[in-house]
């Protein structure tokens, strides 16, 4: 499913936060957008799931402009999973993921049809829960939480997964069987996937493509290969880094002396 | 394949066994609520026999002897009903709106406003006495609907709300306090209300809350499931193609209405909203789906005992049901709190 962004601006009563954003996401792309905090990185995953209105500018999906969607329709084409999420204390993991199906279910009566039951073993398949489903939400670890909500996702059953920071707060083990798990996904279902991340590493990685913001505008567009280098991560972040080839893809070393910060700070 | 199936299947089936147990404590708590109002109906300064209850409600109070159960106790304890069950209702609605456990009808502005209008009445011009209920019920309205106005920013987030609640609440309270202040010969006439009370109830009470707990328990049974939808954050209700904001008024509607309508007949009775639908979390869990049904069966039961041992335990005084209230409930909860614990 096919996502073109033309013109786009977003501001929140004040300051523009995105400054004409043109994008366009082929199916089943894996797309990584980075920056520095406040560069504009949520918004632009927020307007496409449609939770900020744009001042001007706009977004078609699947050739159809977002702003003709209603939410129900929106939900049976993009899922989306923000970065801070509640918990109801005593749920399980089956009755979250089965709330995955609510976009494909009736607004009041909730028998679960063979689809339903289909759809949400499968992403328990995926996401390797079999063991956990009937445990609360709430004694799981932070990891076991993470793949818990990207299995409602994928219960939704839709072309379109946006993922805001998806490894921020876990481990670092967590956090490669999060990206791997997403990778899978895009491999498997075909999903496309667009996220923000922190680390850079992990965008080079696990996507097909970075996109690199910088005060609300793409400073950078393209493959990982292509786009990491010493001039742009220093624009764009504004530090020094080593990059090494690692397996044909490149790896970040940020550098930074920290004998020589801190004898900056005391003259 | 098909071995696939049959083991997706008996997943389920585990998810039905949980909701079966469920289904049978709403059954309980049916019946437990049933057995309240036959005991409410034949206990108070006249003991009557099952006999005489079953005739007089045959014959709608046309009968015999059948002045006490027909016109005195049946529509208290309805109105006790319907005032319990509605007071909960809006409760459990608004902690899972706010996503806060403290919300209540009165963190939208309810109490203070029906209180605020019970108060003129009652006080500043005692002989319109008989415009105490819409004066209350107008007062809630106006109070909950300005908290809403002064909450808005491109939406009403839960915080915002609470704490515009807050204000607004002290604010109307203070108004409250002065006219108090003003007739001090006359506060007397205010405790009932204040403090929540079920005397002297009749079919009029009953008219005036019937029409708005009936809608309001249709309309959130239906709504119980986008509710738990809600209660994931906003965030995921849109993704899961929920209009927040638009569910969040009609929600918030339906509790200030259910809240009103009980309030201004019987009185400020804080402590159900709060605290029986907590009762019923910790008993049943948060799938709305049981936890509304089983609140308002719970509450409808629970403020019907306490009025009646308020009726009888010091007859001929009657103490206010409000007050029992807080007696037996707090420390009952208190218990299902630690119990929940360990």
């Amino acid at each position: 499913m096919k996502i073109e962004i033309e013109t786009l601006s977003v501001s929140y009563d004040g300051p523009i936060v995105l400054n004409n954003i043109n994008l366009s996401v082929k199916p089943s792309e894996i797309i990584s957008i980075v920056g520095p905090n406040g560069s504009g990185k949520s918004t632009l995953l927020r307007s496409i799931a449609k939770l900020i209105s744009p001042i001007s500018g706009n977004i078609y999906v699947d050739n159809k402009n977002l702003k003709n969607y209603s939410r129900k329709e929106l939900s049976l084409k993009i899922a989306f999973l923000p970065q801070y999420k509640s918990i109801p204390e005593d749920i399980t993991v089956l009755e979250l993921i089965s709330y995955g199906r609510y976009p494909h279910q009736s607004n009041f009566i909730t028998k679960s049809k063979y689809e339903d039951i289909e759809a949400i073993d499968r992403a328990i398949a995926l996401t390797k829960l079999e063991k956990l489903q009937s445990r609360k939400i709430s004694t799981l670890s932070g990891g076991e939480q993470q793949r818990t909500w990207i299995a409602l996702c994928i219960a939704q059953e839709t072309d379109i997964l946006l993922l805001d920071e998806p490894t921020t707060f876990l481990d670092i083990k967590c956090q490669l069987d999060v990206m791997e798990l997403i990778q899978q996904l895009n491999y498997e279902l075909k999903t496309t996937i667009i996220m923000t991340l922190h680390d850079l590493n992990h965008a080079t990685h696990y996507s097909n493509r970075i996109i690199a913001l910088k005060n609300g505008e793409i400073f950078a567009d393209a493959t990982p290969e292509n786009l990491i280098n010493k001039n742009i991560i220093k624009a764009v972040f504004d530090i020094e880094c080593k990059i090494i080839s690692y397996n044909s893809t490149p790896f970040i070393l940020p550098i930074r002396n920290i004998k020589e910060g801190i004898k900056n700070e005391k003259q | 394949m098909n071995n696939s199936i049959i083991h997706s299947y008996n997943k389920f089936s585990e998810l039905k066994k949980r909701n079966f147990y469920k289904l049978f404590i709403i059954v309980l708590l049916l019946i437990i609520t049933l057995i309240i109002f036959f005991f409410s109906l034949s206990n108070g300064s006249v003991e009557l026999s099952m006999n005489n209850i079953f005739t007089s409600i045959a014959s709608m109070g046309k009968a015999e002897n059948s002045h006490i159960i027909w016109n005195i106790r049946l529509p208290r304890i309805i109105t006790a009903i319907l005032v319990g069950a509605s007071l909960s209702l809006s409760g459990a609605i608004l902690q899972a709106v706010m996503r806060n456990p403290l919300a209540s009808p009165g963190i939208i502005g309810v109490n203070a406003g029906a209180g605020l209008g019970a108060t003129i009445i009652i006080i500043a011009m005692p002989i319109y006495f008989y415009y105490i209920i819409p004066a209350a019920f107008l007062g809630s309205l106006i109070t909950s609907l300005a908290i809403y106005l002064l909450a808005w920013q491109r939406g009403a987030r839960p915080t915002h709300l609470i704490l515009a609640g807050i204000a607004v609440a002290s604010f109307v309270s203070s108004l409250t306090s002065s006219i108090m202040i003003a007739f001090p010969e006359r506060i007397h006439g205010t405790v009932d209300f204040m403090i929540g009370s079920l005397n002297a109830k009749t079919w009029s009470h009953v008219k005036i809350c019937l029409p708005y707990t009936l809608t309001g328990i249709i309309l959130t049974l239906l709504l119980a499931k986008r509710i738990n939808i809600l209660s994931l954050g906003d965030d995921v209700a849109y993704s899961l193609g929920i209009n927040v904001e638009r569910t969040r008024i009609l929600l918030i509607t339906i509790s200030s209405l259910l809240a009103a309508s009980a309030v201004s007949v019987a009185g400020l009775l804080g402590f159900v909203g709060l605290v029986c639908p907590h009762m019923m979390r910790l008993l049943i869990g948060s799938d709305h789906r049981f936890l509304l049904p089983a609140s308002i069966i719970f509450s409808a039961a629970l403020l019907t005992f306490c009025d009646t041992i308020g009726r009888i335990i010091v007859s001929p005084v009657e103490i206010p049901a409000g007050i029992i209230m807080s007696i037996i409930g707090a420390p009952f909860f208190l218990y299902l709190l630690k119990r929940k614990k360990n």
